[in-house]
């Protein structure tokens, strides 16, 4: 190459900076996208493999049913290939925080082994690691856990799950003395458990010495391999099954061991433990059954004394009894008798006295009536005397007097008749002389009478008198003889009194004898009563004496019977443990976040094929566009040279050049600030879920290469294929200018109803497009792909969309999930109801149950990240959750027909409605019909109703209950959670807003992938459209300066050149476009993470930005591009010979 | 009454230190209805003279009077107008759009005028009607250069310039497109200015002016312009 050609080379370079930079620019942004991406991954797996290094981290976790022991250490250590062997113990408890129970996995500090290199070794972030029990180091960083600081105390509950945590552990608080990372756990994955919701939210590592298993409960080994494998590698992954095989027959062979020193001396201990239990139990039974015996026999004979005893006794009493009946009889008799003697006594002395007293009554009556009857008689006598004496001195003189008068006047009288002779006086007289007859006839009468009377009187006097004597003679016999009875009497009842005081006397002592008799054995029976009892008492107390012990002593044979049998037992369950010993031997592989960190590199990978590989493609393009170019320009200078005797090698070798600079440059330029800038920001964004440090840079040699060497050939290339077909030519024809491309008629002219309503530019653009179809082509791929880019761009974007809108919104309507600490039995959820209802907050609510599930489908096994759901009333479901389909939003109902399950695992599965898959979970296993496909997001889900839950499984699921809040604001949301967590029923209480801003929070950091994609895709369409443009001005250059000396206005000038732009532009955005949907497909899909369905919905408004952007972009270049059309120079332009 | 007059008109290059006069102080007036006919030698200033009078370029220093508008202190708006409504361009490389038939061609430069002649018509006169759906490919070198003064025909300029229309034509063709453009000029009362390194031509002109080293060292008017067909070279 002479001296000449380099200055015109240079002096090219100069010349056309615009189209030397553009062509650099492109080749820039395609290397620098291409190795930067590229550069991800390698320095992602460098981080990663440096971390692991420098952790030591292990290439096995064994892990066995029956534990290991020291022998079983050494056994591994002594395997081949084995470097290191480090036994560790771990167990997953729950924490006790406010704010609910978190899983947390206990593992013990790494501690070296004998002359082993410690394995896992941690990250210590802050303070120190744990120098004596009780001492705690936390992890880093917590996505669902609690963030410890250092002097914190972190509580575990005494138990996890169905296990005594005090058996694993051998303290339940813990002082945070440090915070590391480990390298077993280097994304948010943490595994899961068997323990509380079965998901490891934290690990924590303690010391030794806290744990208080008697084998070490995993073994971490590091296999001679990994020093000279790097992470990830193939290499690792083939020597790791190498060395796992060989591990897995130590395993096989230590398990042996195990089966015969352990199962079977600890089968035959406890078959002897089992014989010794029974021979004992045997005996002690039968010692009891004697002592039982004994103590019924004792009982027996006790109660046959007693009762013997007791029938004496009752004879006693009853005799004593007849005794008291027969005294009190006696005694009845006695007093009856004596009363009845004394009442006759009584009577006989009131006789008597009644007698005396009749006496003396008839005494003193007859002393008075004596008395009486002497006084009366004498009384009589003197009446009769004074009577008569009176009677013979005044009555009988009178009478006599009278009874003379009266016959004097009688006679009188019987003389005056006798001489009266007048009847008158007759008759008087007569009447007169009867009355005085009368009258002396009276007083005679009268007189006689009274003599009479008076003889009378005497003699009446006289008998009265005699009488009287008689009776008084009488009388006094009488009295006298009544006397003498009375007397009698009276002796008779003195005696009879005597006799009876005798009697008395003698009744009553023996009254009070046979009393006496009576009491002492009343004495001597209750003296027996009282011995009977006190015998009784004795003899029961005996007895109880010797039951208490025989119970004491059999409660406490039971009690040592039922430790034994439950030693047995426990024995027998540790033996059947023991019968299947199997040693797991884990790879790195599964460690969580493990795997997943090398799936995500590669995801980036695979971007970075696709993304950049296009991008490379459009830049080409442009490049081969513009080289093509800026040959056909220098067609006459290529002819001169030729002309001049220049070989065809140095001519190509100018361009080559040419191309070459600008391609090396730009590639270097590119790479630099690729791999300086896009590993960085792309790994930011995976910082969030990965915690193993900060990326150094690894630039991806042979990709750098591969971008650089991409770019140089085909510009390169470029530049000969097109110099050669121009060194074809004869010099003196490449010297002529070349015959500018014809005209042609395009198609549309044809259409003549079109074409005449097409306005003059209109047509005049219609058939420039035709006439440089290959500038057409490159223009419309090179916007097609930028615009591409940028719908991919956003699309991705969208894709992450309905992870936080439909996913929260649309098919997550609840607030929050309560979490019941029984699990979620019946009573959980009648309780949990209950307390819901009375929440004024509470907008609706339902039960829903969640576990882990293993899906089967063909040969396709599904085992991380999915579960089953059972809706406990499908009706409620609609308000809180919404089953529909994506594409025409079509609610889904459950049936007991089948199960509905989301479109990931649909998808990935290749599942359709009405096939039928495989569950297994703890429930149990089954099978059953697919009867829709749902819209979900995150994770993947099988939801049922319960009724057909129990007909599959016959029981009833375990429900979380979702809440939906009338106000969901942050306050009341805080306001549920504290109150409900009061409550020791409820575990838990979670809220969708905490997991939409988690996961917000990661998506934002791919935002920033996006945004990088977004800005290279743009800058790509500027600088392809800057250049093509810049070709199209050149190449028509004339037609410009002919329309600018044929008076057209710049603006005129310039809108012929830019109509042609914007179709062509708005050709390449409507590929582009389409070619946006299938870029975005496919690389939604190649960066899908795994249980994760981004949206396959590019929004409208992506497509708009997408064009628009690109539109934005065009009419940018346009508008610079008038500077350039305006600059034209008509002169120079027109005088030039192309 | 002059069309054109041009006072003490200088264009100079700077070349680094060396400032070159192209166009070095000239004066002349051209009147309207004229056949003028610019001569002298490669690099005379002739086709600096021409694209500053066609408004394509700007003087350095003097006065450029078109129908007496000092077309010299036009911006760059007024100097397109002017092209646009007063002169008619004809290049010796035709520079027709080689993506228009011909008649496309001439309405290209007729719809932007305010009274164009009619495309067909302008390409009538130039005898090329049944060419007109051609595109400028189909056409060989006269024929293009007649479409390219239908094209500046049709625009109905005051003032035709043409630089070197016949430069890449043979002979005969040569002598017919100086013929159409006599024609023109008398037929029509166009004024013409012409430029050529030919002096041979000069004799069909009204004015000839020739020109070397940027000054004018003729300035003379023919007596008896002779028809093109009489002039031989």
């Amino acid at each position: 190459m002479t001296k000449a050609l380099v200055k015109n080379t240079i002096r090219e370079i100069k010349n056309s900076k615009a189209r030397f930079i553009s062509i650099m620019a492109i080749i820039a942004l395609g290397v620098g996208f291409f190795a930067g991406i590229k550069a991800t991954a390698p320095s992602m797996y460098n981080l990663a493999e440096t971390y692991f290094r420098e952790q030591n981290l292990m290439d096995y976790r064994l892990v066995s049913t029956v534990g290991f022991d020291e022998d079983d250490i050494k056994a591994v250590s002594k395997t081949d290939g084995v470097s290191d062997v480090m036994p560790s113990y771990y167990c997953d408890v729950l924490s006790n925080s406010d704010s609910g129970a978190d899983v947390v996995r206990l593992i013990a500090l790494p501690k070296s082994y004998e002359d082993n290199n410690i394995i896992n070794e941690l990250v210590l972030k802050e303070g120190r690691f744990p120098e004596k029990r009780n001492e705690i180091v936390v992890e880093n960083s917590t996505i669902t856990g609690v963030k410890y600081k250092i002097g914190d105390k972190v509580v575990f509950a005494d138990t996890a799950g169905d296990t005594d945590v005090t058996t694993e552990i051998n303290s339940l608080e813990y002082t945070v003395v440090g915070i590391a990372d480990s390298p077993l756990y280097i994304s948010y994955q943490r595994g899961s458990t068997n323990v509380g919701n079965g998901k490891i939210s934290e690990y924590m590592y303690i010391p030794h010495e806290n744990f208080v298993y008697e084998r070490y409960t995993e073994l971490y080994v590091k296999a001679d391999f990994s020093k000279n494998c790097l992470a990830f590698s193939d290499e690792y992954t083939s020597n790791s099954e190498k060395a796992s095989e060989i591990l897995e027959k130590t395993a096989g062979v230590r398990c042996e061991v195990f089966k015969k020193d352990v199962i079977d001396k600890s089968e035959q201990e406890l078959q002897s433990a089992k014989d010794d239990y029974s021979k004992e139990k045997q005996k002690a039974d039968d010692e009891f059954a004697k002592a039982e015996k004994e103590i019924n026999d004792g009982r027996e004979e006790l109660k046959e004394k007693t009762d013997e005893a007791q029938s004496k006794l009752n004879e006693a009493k009853n005799q004593i009894e007849s005794g008291k009946d027969g005294l009190k009889n006696a005694t009845d008799a006695y007093y009856t008798q004596i009363s009845n003697a004394e009442a006759i006594i009584n009577e006989k002395e009131s006789e008597l006295e009644e007698a005396r007293g009749e006496y003396e009554t008839a005494k003193a009556a007859f002393d008075k009536e004596i008395s009486a009857a002497q006084q009366q008689l004498d009384e009589g006598w003197a009446e009769y005397d004074k009577s008569y004496a009176e009677f013979k001195n005044t009555q009988e003189p009178q009478l006599v007097s009278g009874i003379e008068q009266a016959q004097s006047a009688v006679d009188s009288l019987n003389n005056a008749i006798a001489s009266e002779t007048n009847p008158e006086i007759l008759a008087a007289l007569n009447q007169q002389l009867l009355q005085a007859q009368q009258t002396l006839d009276s007083l005679t009468a009268q007189y006689n009478q009274a003599v009479l009377t008076f003889e009378q009187s005497k003699s009446q006097l006289d008998s009265s008198q005699s009488e009287f004597d008689a009776k008084k003679a009488e009388g006094q016999a009488q009295l006298d003889s009544a006397l003498e009875q009375i007397e009698q009497g009276s002796a008779e009842l003195e005696a009879a009194k005597t006799e009876l005081e005798t009697q008395k006397a003698e009744g009553y002592n023996q009254l009070v004898q046979a009393q006496s008799e009576l009491d002492s054995a009343q004495s001597q029976y209750d003296d027996g009563v009282s011995e009977l009892e006190k015998q009784k008492q004795e003899g029961q107390k005996k007895l109880d004496d010797a039951q208490k012990e025989y119970d004491d002593k059999k409660s406490e044979t039971d009690e040592k019977f039922a430790q034994a049998q439950k030693e047995i037992d426990d024995a027998q369950s540790e033996s059947d443990k023991l019968s299947e010993p199997k040693w797991y031997v884990f790879t790195r592989d599964d460690n969580p976040g493990y795997s997943t960190f090398s799936l995500n590199a590669d995801k980036i990978d695979a971007v970075a094929t696709v993304f950049p590989v296009f991008f490379l493609l459009v830049a080409v393009l442009v490049c081969v566009t513009t080289m093509t170019r800026l040959i056909e320009e220098k067609r006459t200078e290529i002819g001169t040279f030729k002309a001049l005797g220049y070989g065809n090698f140095n001519i190509v070798f100018k361009f080559v050049i040419y191309s070459g600079i600008a391609a090396i440059t730009g590639s270097a330029v590119g790479v630099v600030l690729g791999v300086t800038t896009l590993p960085f920001i792309i790994y930011n964004a995976y910082k969030i879920m990965y915690y193993i440090g900060d990326i150094t840079l690894i630039i991806n040699v042979p990709s750098v290469i591969l971008g650089i060497a991409a770019a140089v050939v085909c510009t390169a290339a470029v530049s000969v294929i097109v110099c050669m077909r121009s060194l074809a030519h004869k010099p003196s024809s490449l010297m002529r200018p070349k015959t500018p491309k014809s005209g042609k008629r395009i198609l549309l002219e044809y259409i003549t109803p079109l074409w005449k309503h097409m306005s003059f530019t209109a047509k005049l653009t219609a058939r420039n497009l035709f006439r440089y179809k290959s500038r057409l082509c490159m223009t419309v791929i090179g916007v097609a792909g930028c615009t591409a880019l940028i719908v991919a761009a956003f699309g991705l974007l969208n894709s992450f969309d309905p992870l936080t809108k439909d996913q929260f919104e649309t098919i997550y309507k609840y607030d929050a999930v309560v979490v019941a600490k029984d699990g979620g039995t019946k009573e959980d959820v009648d309780y949990l109801t209950e307390k819901i209802s009375g929440y004024d907050n509470m907008s609706d609510y339902t039960f829903v149950s969640q576990e882990d599930v293993t899906v089967e489908f063909k040969e396709n096994i599904k085992e991380d990240g999915t579960y089953l759901s059972v809706v406990q009333n499908p009706e409620e479901l609609g308000s809180l959750i919404s089953l529909h389909t994506r594409k025409d939003k079509k609610e889904l109902s459950l049936t007991d027909d089948g199960v509905l399950i989301n479109e990931k695992l649909a998808d990935e599965f290749g599942i359709k409605t009405g096939d039928i898959i495989k569950l297994s979970s703890d429930s149990g296993n089954s099978e059953v019909k697919v009867c829709g496909i749902f819209e979900q997001y995150l994770n993947n889900y099988i939801y049922m109703p319960s009724s057909l839950y129990k007909s599959l499984y016959g029981k009833d699921a375990k429900y979380n209950m979702l809440v939906k809040l009338k106000d969901n604001s942050e306050a009341s949301e805080e306001a549920l959670s504290s109150q409900f967590l009061k409550d020791d029923k409820i575990a838990a209480v979670s809220f969708i807003n905490s997991s939409l801003d988690d996961f917000r929070n990661m998506l934002n950091s791919l935002n920033l992938v996006v945004l990088v994609m977004i800005i290279c895709a743009a800058a790509l369409a500027f600088v392809v459209l800057y250049n093509l443009t810049n070709i199209n001005i050149a190449e028509r250059v004339r037609e410009i300066a002919t329309f600018k000396v044929l008076g057209f206005y710049n603006k005129e000038t310039s809108s012929f050149i830019y109509k042609e732009n914007i179709v062509l532009t708005l050709l390449g955005i409507a590929a582009g476009l389409v070619m946006g949907v299938f870029l975005t497909e496919f690389i939604v899909q190649t960066i899908e993470i795994d249980n994760i369905m981004f949206g396959r919905q590019i929004y409208f408004t992506s497509y708009l930005y997408a064009a628009g952007l690109t539109l934005l972009f065009s009419l940018l270049v346009n508008a610079v591009m008038s500077f350039k059309i305006k600059s034209v120079n008509m002169v120079e332009s027109l005088k030039s010979v192309e | 009454m002059s069309l054109v007059e041009f006072k003490n008109v200088y264009k100079r290059y700077k070349m680094g230190e060396v400032t070159i006069n192209a166009v070095d102080g000239i004066s002349f007036k051209i009147n309207e209805g004229e056949f003028a006919i610019v001569v002298g030698a490669s690099g005379a200033g002739k086709t600096t003279v021409l694209n500053i009078l066609g408004g394509m370029d700007n003087c350095s220093e003097g006065e450029i009077c078109v129908r007496d508008k000092d077309i010299s202190k036009f911006d760059d708006k007024q100097l397109i107008e002017y092209r646009r409504f007063d002169i008619g361009f004809v290049f010796q490389f035709y520079n027709l759009v080689q993506n228009l038939t011909a008649k496309e061609n001439v309405e290209l430069a007729a719809q932007i005028c305010k009274d164009p002649l009619d495309s067909e018509k302008a390409l009538e006169s130039v005898g090329l009607l049944d060419r007109k759906d051609n595109f400028p490919a189909q056409l060989s070198g006269g024929e293009q250069q007649r479409v390219s003064i239908a094209r500046a025909l049709a625009k109905r300029p005051g003032l035709l310039l043409c630089d070197e229309p016949t430069g890449a034509l043979d002979y005969n063709t040569g002598r017919q497109i100086l013929k159409l453009l006599q024609d023109t000029c008398r037929k029509e009362k166009m004024t013409v200015v012409l430029i050529t390194h030919n002096s041979a031509i000069t004799p069909m002109a009204d004015h000839v002016i020739e020109m070397k080293s940027g000054k004018i060292i003729r300035d003379v008017y023919n007596e008896n312009p002779k028809n093109v067909e009489e002039i031989e070279w």
